[in-house]
């Protein structure tokens, strides 16, 4: 546990040099081409490029460490609560996905198991690859041209806040929610049906099947809760590509998400604002696998932290 | 992590012996997916190689072609600006290889160099896989986009960026079969027998852990082609001069009622060839090593 200690300073680290490493002027970079030396000088003094690098490193650290990502040079609002604004459509998008995503694999991986070699093993692990090599957006275009274009019965684009009901949100997550499912689902069912496969064949499936229960009773109680764990490892490992998608999806279906501002904040070169929402993301992803590591103890006794 | 514990037979089998021809024919009729995956991958590379010399030019503007829908003058159809889809999907097919292999080169090199020093010097072992881990705390898409922000857009920093956010995957597989391998009484023997570190290297440690290294190296050329594809489309990645997949997508997105060819063609394109690279991968770890296989992936 005390091993996230590291990695969340190395993120922070990271952000910090990534600015000032670059060849140039950080200052000019963001101000652009066609910017003052006033302008210059205006963005060199907000974000204390002109100190020391050692008291520019200790002010950044003392920052986070009271919570503060200082402001957006593009709109002068905190960084915070312009990531506070845009929590939400993210957070939706991200359960509505995960969610999809294991109601997807899980059934599908253990079917896939179940029928190892047969013709529905077959089938899923080819959606398997070809959901794992189809890009975001690819998949997105797709669903857009066939459910909203031509069949009309989901909105193009757009997000629908909670606030104006639960199901209006959820009617507009659904096309962006699977086309963001589909890779982690496929990642997902690979490692369901690999991980069942081990556990099928141990002694206590064949001692279950020998006094007599039923194949469902065996399939789940028996053998999906001992293959639990690398299934939760890769619902944790795969937030990361879940999480790059997030821009991704974001970008097509017009989502005021984090992962438009992300993008964003990119073009116009706002760098509070993208060095912010890299630490953001790295500490959802670092501390749910860290949640992940620590569900453990749930699927097997022998762990103890 | 024992993958690499078994793999010196696959390694030995892997080396160059006379008659190697032969026995690459009948590795391959062994493996039929390699042999259709390979024979795919290797037409997209022709294509690659001869579409600027067959087809017309991919940036020619013609205004009064704009918007075609695909018939025998345009097969695949006119963009927004009257230039020929075909001809710019074929292209395309440069940039995405040339990035994959690129990537895949770079991070292999990388990771075998990070991997072999922590797996082989102890006191730099802490360093490395804290950094690494680190790096991988931060999703690559958004490390890429972030490092093209302030690199600017050309083919180079794509390269550069992917690298960057594949290198620390390779590096652990590279340790976790060091770890394994300098173990080995072989190795121990060598070491006894005052073999130098460079030959050490060369002759034992490297063809032992090539199995999973080429793997993951196609694992990482196929995710290479999709994250150039994203960087383009949001328009931090290829040059928007440049037709790559991802810039023709992202510029063919405001037209994908009016003229979804300009979008179905690269996206099938694309989605094909990381399909093709992806496979290729899963059929070179099962005929490299079966242990690998077991863990999924």
């Amino acid at each position: 546990m005390l091993s996230t200690v590291p990695v969340f300073i190395f993120v922070a680290l990271f952000v910090f040099f990534l600015l000032r490493i670059t060849p140039g002027d950080p200052a000019i970079m963001i101000a652009g081409d066609q910017a003052s030396s006033a302008q210059i000088e205006t963005i060199r003094e907000q974000l204390g490029l002109n100190r020391p690098l050692l008291d520019q490193l200790l002010a950044w650290a003392g920052q986070l460490l009271r919570g503060d990502l200082g402001r957006s040079v593009f709109s002068d609002i905190p960084v915070t609560r312009l990531i506070g604004q845009r929590l939400e459509p993210t957070a939706m998008l991200a359960l509505v996905a995960i969610v999809l995503a294991i109601a997807i694999a899980l059934p599908l991986g253990t079917l896939a198991a179940v029928r190892a070699g047969g013709v529905a093993d077959r089938i899923v692990m080819a959606f398997a690859v070809l959901g794992f090599s189809s890009p975001v957006f690819v998949i997105a275009f797709l669903l857009v041209y066939l459910f909203a274009l031509t069949l009309g019965w989901f909105p193009t684009q757009g997000y629908v806040p909670l606030s104006q009901g639960v199901l209006a949100c959820l009617h507009s997550l659904i096309l962006p929610g699977v086309a963001l499912a589909l890779l982690y689902a496929s990642l997902l069912a690979r490692v369901t049906r690999a991980s069942l496969l081990e556990v099928l064949s141990e002694d206590y499936i064949r001692t279950a099947n020998a006094k007599g229960l039923t194949p469902a009773r065996i399939t789940i109680r028996h053998a999906l809760s001992n293959a639990a764990v690398p299934i939760v490892t890769v619902i944790g490992i795969g937030m990361a590509a879940l999480l790059g998608g997030v821009v991704v999806t974001e970008t097509v279906f017009n989502i005021p998400g984090l992962g438009r501002l992300a993008t964003d904040a990119i073009q116009r070169r706002d760098y509070p604002v993208v060095q912010g929402l890299i630490l953001v993301f790295s500490s959802v992803y670092v501390v749910i696998n860290l949640l992940v590591d620590l569900s453990y103890v749930l699927f097997d006794p022998r762990v103890r932290y | 992590m024992s993958m690499a514990g078994t793999m010196t037979d696959t390694a030995t089998a892997m080396r160059q012996r006379p008659g190697a021809i032969s026995r690459t024919g009948s590795f391959l009729a062994k493996h039929p997916v390699i042999l259709i995956g390979g024979a795919v991958l290797l037409t997209f590379i022709v294509i690659a190689l001869l579409a600027p010399l067959l087809l017309p030019d991919p940036t020619r503007i013609n205004p009064v072609q704009r918007l075609r829908t695909p018939s025998l003058q345009h097969p695949f159809g006119t963009d927004q600006f009257g230039r020929s889809t075909l001809s710019r999907t074929l292209n395309g097919t440069r940039i995405s290889l040339t990035v994959g292999i690129l990537v895949a080169a770079a991070t292999t090199a990388a990771g075998l160099l990070f991997g072999l020093f922590a797996g082989f010097l102890r006191p730099l072992d802490n360093i490395i896989m804290r950094l690494m881990d680190g790096i991988m705390a931060i999703p690559g898409i958004l490390l890429a986009i972030a490092l093209m922000s302030l690199f600017g857009s050309s083919i180079q920093n794509v390269v550069v960026a992917i690298s960057i956010a594949e290198i620390p995957r390779m590096a652990r597989i590279v340790r976790s079969s060091v770890l394994v391998i300098r173990e080995q009484p072989y190795v121990e023997a060598a070491v006894t027998n005052g073999t130098r570190l460079s030959r050490l290297l060369w002759r034992h440690v490297l063809p032992n852990i090539a199995a999973p290294v080429i793997v993951q190296a196609t694992y990482v050329f196929a995710s290479a082609m999709i994250v150039e594809s994203v960087l383009s489309f949001l328009g931090a990645g290829t040059p928007p001069t440049i037709p790559s997949w991802g810039n023709m997508l992202a510029e063919g997105r405001q037209y994908l009622q009016r003229a979804p060819w300009t979008i179905a063609f690269p996206g099938a394109c694309l989605a094909l060839l990381v399909l093709t690279v992806n496979v290729l991968g899963d059929a070179l770890r099962d005929a490299l090593d079966p242990r690998l296989s077991r863990s999924g992936r």
